[in-house]
């Protein structure tokens, strides 16, 4: 039987805040689910509509079932918000390398661990919370959002990892009125940490990184580029020499610093190299 | 041993090139295409304007290949050109083929001639055969359109010119009237028209429903056209179609291909894949005790 996509059914739609949904998808074939790991995506096919990839934060064998957090931005997610339990979607993937776990060797139990996510970059990061969690490692994880109207999965995160938890908000609606990088440059001076993991908008990232870098913590981060096969053929989301679908989306520090185009440049459907704006 | 093949004026180190449209939208990775041993590399097709290309879905996986219909998407020829100077240093070492594509003449010249004003290539490869994409595939049908292209693109450039056909009923013409008017090497062949239908979703994947079939799937059509024409004409040819192992690169040349491409391989080998099909050219040749790789080409015929 020709099969190009595993048919996924909504089970369940939650709305997690202002402009952010949640999925839960049911496969009958739970072979899509076998090879994801933490940090890899999936290409999601809305017939008629549009494709586009997505990190899954959840995902069990068992179930059956995939856990889709997306952001609205542009015609296919808001396709995708407005479908019901019931609905198929198509999935193909995993793709990608996904976050390296644990990132080294020998790593002791109790060196602290830092997560850094901002606004929807949270999504990705919630499968590596939870492992990093199972192995008892000492976990900190800073979020940060735009206003309290855009949180989400604070209470998962606490679950997790307790008081370690740090919020933001720009507005300072909830938690520390700043952003994710203040918080962290100020927890950078009680705290020395031994690795962190980062999934945000990129000035965010490459803010982190600089600091992160100066104080010499390894780190490893998941971008975002405009992904057409997600093969490694078509050159579309390419970082300098680097393929994010195949080398990427999870680059570490020994990469990111030679990426001239991170932090800088993103590119446009068609190629065109166009300034990365902090906003 | 001598790998060294000659393509009009240029001389590449073997016969082995990255094939256009992987990964060439932008100058980095055909740096570093090279630098994991391509003897030369391809851009990808552009055009005189930026393309987006067509929506998503644009690629489908096979068991014997890849279904594309990227569309052309590229940043438009200035673009290009601009990032290319950027790194022009490291440009300037490597064999560059310029492809192009266009809806008009026109567009094929002025391309043409904006290339060869930059002086970053080494050689223009124009695509007259884009399966997908319906304006480029009117000049792979009317051999007077082709003639007319290839003729007013030699007029304002002085890089040799490769003409790529695809699969068309009068490919012989095709060919016979671009070899008249100026073409240096024919590329064979670009991907075929083809389509598929997901039974669960019920429609076409792709968005533009049709796209081009590459890989495994292609390669014994590939053949049989660079084997045809260079029964017909004593010009250069490039094959190109399905090359995934190295008895598929001997194979291209017996047919009578001077040089070969390498597209849909780069996906399930990465740009390793190069240096693969190099070694085990050389170890054919060892094996069979030539001395030059020149020696091979139309040596089925
Ligand atoms: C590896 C990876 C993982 C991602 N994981 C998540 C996630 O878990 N949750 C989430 O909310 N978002 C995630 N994104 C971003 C998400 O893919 C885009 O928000 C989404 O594609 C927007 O689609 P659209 O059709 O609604 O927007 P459009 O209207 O088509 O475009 C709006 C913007 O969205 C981005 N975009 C659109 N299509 C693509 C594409 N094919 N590839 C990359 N970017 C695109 C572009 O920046 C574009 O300018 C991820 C992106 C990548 C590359
Ligand atoms: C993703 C993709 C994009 C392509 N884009 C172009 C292009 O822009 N111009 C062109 O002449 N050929 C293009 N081709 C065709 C290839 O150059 C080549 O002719 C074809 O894929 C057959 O070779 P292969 O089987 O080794 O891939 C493309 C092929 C693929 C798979
Ligand atoms: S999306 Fe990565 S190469 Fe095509």
């Amino acid at each position: 039987m020709a099969r190009y996509y595993f048919k996924g059914i909504i089970t369940s739609k939650k709305k997690e805040s202002e402009n952010v949904f949640s999925h839960t998808i049911f496969f009958e074939d739970n072979k899509i689910l076998r090879k994801m790991k933490p940090g890899r995506f999936v290409m999601i096919w809305l017939p008629g509509c549009d494709e586009f990839p997505l990190s899954p934060l959840f995902y069990d064998i068992t179930s059956s079932t995939m856990r889709l957090t997306f952001k609205i931005v542009g015609l296919g997610t808001k396709a995708l918000a407005s479908m019901n339990p019931g609905q198929a979607i198509f999935v193909r993937g995993p793709y990608g390398n996904g976050f390296a776990i644990p990132p080294i060797t020998g790593l002791s139990r109790e060196k602290p661990l830092l997560i850094v996510g901002g606004g929807v970059g949270i999504a990705p990061l919630l499968p590596l919370i939870h492992v990093i969690t199972k192995n008892s490692l000492d976990l900190h994880v800073v979020c940060g959002f735009r206003s309290i109207l855009d949180t989400f999965f604070v209470d998962e995160i606490y679950r997790f990892v307790g008081e370690n938890l740090t919020i933001t908000t720009d507005d300072g609606s909830m938690g520390i009125k700043g952003t994710a990088v203040n918080a962290v440059r100020e927890l950078l001076k009680r705290k020395h940490f031994s690795y962190a993991f980062a999934c945000g908008p990129e000035p965010m990232l490459f803010k982190l990184h600089k600091m992160l870098s100066y104080k010499g913590i390894p780190h490893q981060m998941l971008l975002e580029r405009y992904v057409k096969c997600a093969l490694g053929v078509c050159g579309s989301c390419v970082i300098d020499g680097f393929r994010l679908c195949k080398e990427g989306p999870v680059f570490d520090n020994t990469v990111l610093k030679r990426l001239s185009e991170f932090g800088c440049f993103k590119r446009l459907p068609s190629g065109i190299k166009e300034p990365i704006v902090d906003s | 041993m001598s790998l060294r093949v000659t393509i009009a004026s240029l001389t590449l180190r073997h016969p082995i090139m990255l094939a256009s449209g992987i990964l060439g939208t932008t100058p980095s990775m055909l740096i570093k295409a090279y630098k994991s041993g391509a003897s030369a590399v391809v851009t990808k097709s552009l055009t005189i304007n930026p393309r987006n290309g067509n929506p998503n879905p644009v690629i489908v996986e096979l068991r014997y290949g890849l279904l594309n219909a990227i569309g052309l998407a590229n940043p438009g020829v200035e673009n290009y050109l601009a990032e290319c100077l950027e790194v022009k240093d490291d440009l300037s070492r490597i064999p560059i083929v310029f492809s192009i594509a266009g809806t008009k003449i026109e567009e094929y010249v002025e391309i043409a001639r904006l290339i060869s004003e930059r002086g970053l290539g080494r050689a223009l490869e124009l695509n007259l055969s884009c399966p997908h994409v319906q304006e480029t595939r009117l000049f792979t049908e009317d051999p007077k359109l082709a003639a007319q292209v290839v003729k007013s693109v030699c007029d304002v450039t002085s890089l040799p010119v490769f003409v790529k056909v695809g699969l068309s009923t009068n490919l012989i013409d095709v060919v016979n009237a671009v070899v008249k008017h100026g073409a240096s090497a024919i590329t064979a062949i670009n991907s075929v028209r083809a389509m598929v239908i997901d039974i669960n979703a019920k429609k076409p994947v792709l968005s533009s429903v049709y796209g081009g079939l590459s890989g495994p799937a292609i390669k014994p059509i590939a053949l049989r056209v660079i084997y045809e024409l260079y029964e017909n004409f004593s010009i250069p040819l490039i094959g190109v179609g399905g090359i995934t192992k190295w008895q598929d690169v001997v194979e291209f040349l017996m047919a009578g291909a001077s040089a070969v491409q390498v597209g849909t391989a780069v996906y399930k080998r990465g740009f390793r894949v190069f240096k693969e099909l190099v070694r085990g050219l050389q170890r054919y040749m060892e094996k069979e005790g030539l001395k030059d790789v020149r020696d091979l080409v139309g040596l089925a015929h």
